[in-house]
């Protein structure tokens, strides 16, 4: 007699078909988010709010992967454009230099601003505050008009007030603005300094009457962060987890480049579905979900309140709690894949906690007696704490038992994800 | 972090809902209801009252004299 391997293993399915995505293998998800298409089509998964100008845009999986996301977040972005037309625009200075703006005349033009060094030995030094965008990068120019009539002041250099090099010591031709620019130049400090400088040198004693003329000062923010507002559900449910506090919002652009692990929760971020759910005695709630846990504290993942939540604690120990918690091992700090299938029940439910497709939890765990009564679905933690450090590619949930499919939506996972 | 503290959670949403027009978020703008709509959003003091996180808000002088630099929150009935 002839039996098969499927039916040795109670009709397990072992792999996904090539190509087969992950609701094409378990299609009745309750919700599923994913920055990746998991329909199997190219759904619209992310709303995103980029930092510069907080506007917003939806995009597709294709979006997301082709880089139309992070043109969105990375679209150039006037920081700063000088107007010394009626003083000198906030101008300050250091070391003796006094700032004077809207000083016309220079060169032919008008609306100038004029440095004119001390006699300090030190540096001779003129700044803007809060023009430079901290850990971005930036394009920046400026007109430079350095008179003939120095005898001491030949150049400038321009950093920010942590050193970072924006335009190297540079010696104008003199008599004629001379354009200085620069690209792509990551700022450390939000303040821009310039200083004037004699034979390349900074520190020198100053004549007392040397001056140099700025005009046309731009900074061009040309990378962004960019934060989700929405993550949209791919189960065709419409439960989609939203946060509409900007301060709430995880982060997936940083410094220009897509967050690695997806969505990034650092310490006060959360998202919510706007309807609850309720799961009674004998539901069996099935869960996948691709993380990294920092594993410093206690961290809520996912959860339905105080019912069920999945979560770590603060000594990086994988749990499920319905009113008790049931441990599954420590996480890695590594990408991971956890899966849980649990049973939820008044008189003692029950948990399989997988990681990257092992057991790690006891065979049918208690979790507590608690069962799920008009909950919203959490991402991320509470209001005042528990928050998850970590990152987040995906979350799957089934409300219902996975325990057939899982072995093939664990692979088409952590296949995709690169987890072993 | 500096904080505003209000006597009813309307009262802290109004200032927030000022703020984010302010700051230009996608709610005010495209006026459909979907969006980024706060910076911050109140969190209810242990004494009821309302605290709104207001350290990078534009704030007049009134306001800027009435800020506090913590509160007492309220404990979270989800918190596990």
């Amino acid at each position: 007699m002839h039996v098969s391997l499927d039916s040795a293993l109670g009709r397990q399915r072992r792999l996904n078909s090539v190509g087969e995505s992950v609701l094409q293998i378990a299609p009745n998800a309750l919700t599923a988010y994913s920055l990746r298409s998991l329909t199997g089509g190219d759904p619209k998964v992310v709303r995103v709010r980029r930092d510069t100008d907080n506007a917003e845009q939806d995009f597709t999986a294709s979006g997301v992967s082709s880089g139309a996301l992070t043109s969105f977040t990375n679209a150039d972005y006037a920081k700063y454009t000088s107007d010394f037309s009626s003083g000198d625009d906030s101008w300050g200075s250091f070391d003796d230099v006094t700032e004077t703006g809207n000083i016309d005349g220079i060169g032919g033009l008008d609306n100038n601003l004029r440095l004119a060094i001390g006699t300090a030995t030190s540096d001779h030094r003129a700044f803007r505050s809060s023009i430079l965008p901290v850990g971005q990068k930036i394009n920046f120019s400026a007109r430079v008009f350095v008179p003939s009539t120095n005898s001491d002041v030949d150049g400038i250099l321009i950093r920010d007030a942590n050193n970072t090099v924006i335009v190297a010591t540079t010696a104008p031709t003199q008599d004629e603005w001379v354009t200085v620019t620069a690209n792509d130049v990551t700022v450390a400090n939000a303040q821009l300094r310039v200083n004037l400088q004699k034979g390349a040198a900074s520190n020198f004693t100053g004549n007392g009457s040397d001056v140099v003329y700025l005009r046309e000062v731009t900074v061009t923010q040309v990378t962004s962060d960019g934060f989700v507002e929405t993550w949209y559900d791919q189960s065709g449910n419409s439960n989609d987890v939203v946060q509409a506090t900007a301060g709430s919002q995880p982060k997936i652009v940083s410094a220009g480049s897509l967050v690695t692990g997806g969505l990034r929760f650092d310490d006060a971020q959360k998202l919510e579905t706007a309807s609850t759910a309720s799961f009674g005695d004998g539901t069996t709630l099935s869960t996948f979900i691709t993380n990294s846990s920092d594993g410093d504290e206690a961290s809520y993942l996912f959860r339905f309140s105080s019912d069920y939540i999945i979560f770590n604690n603060s000594a990086g120990l994988r749990r499920v709690h319905a009113g008790i918690s049931a441990n599954a091992g420590t996480a890695s700090g590594s990408e991971e894949l956890w899966s849980t299938i649990s049973t939820i029940n008044s008189s003692g439910g029950t948990t399989n906690f997988f990681a990257d497709g092992v057991l790690k939890s006891s065979a049918d765990a208690n979790i507590g007696t608690k069962t799920v009564s008009n909950r919203v679905l959490n991402i991320g933690g509470s209001s005042s704490g528990t928050h998850w450090n970590g990152t987040v590619n995906e979350v799957i949930f089934y409300a219902t038992d996975q325990t057939s499919n899982r072995v093939a939506l664990e692979s088409n996972i952590m296949t995709n994800y690169g987890i072993s | 972090m500096l904080y505003l503290i209000y006597a009813s959670k309307e009262a802290a949403i109004e200032r927030a809902d000022e703020e984010g027009k302010e700051l230009g978020f996608d709610y005010w703008i495209e006026d459909n209801g979907i969006g980024t709509r706060w910076l911050t959003y109140p969190n209810e003091t242990a004494d009821h009252m309302w605290a709104l996180d207001v350290t990078d808000y534009d704030l007049d002088e009134s306001e800027e004299a009435s800020t506090v630099d913590h509160y007492t929150p309220l404990p979270d009935p989800d918190d596990d």
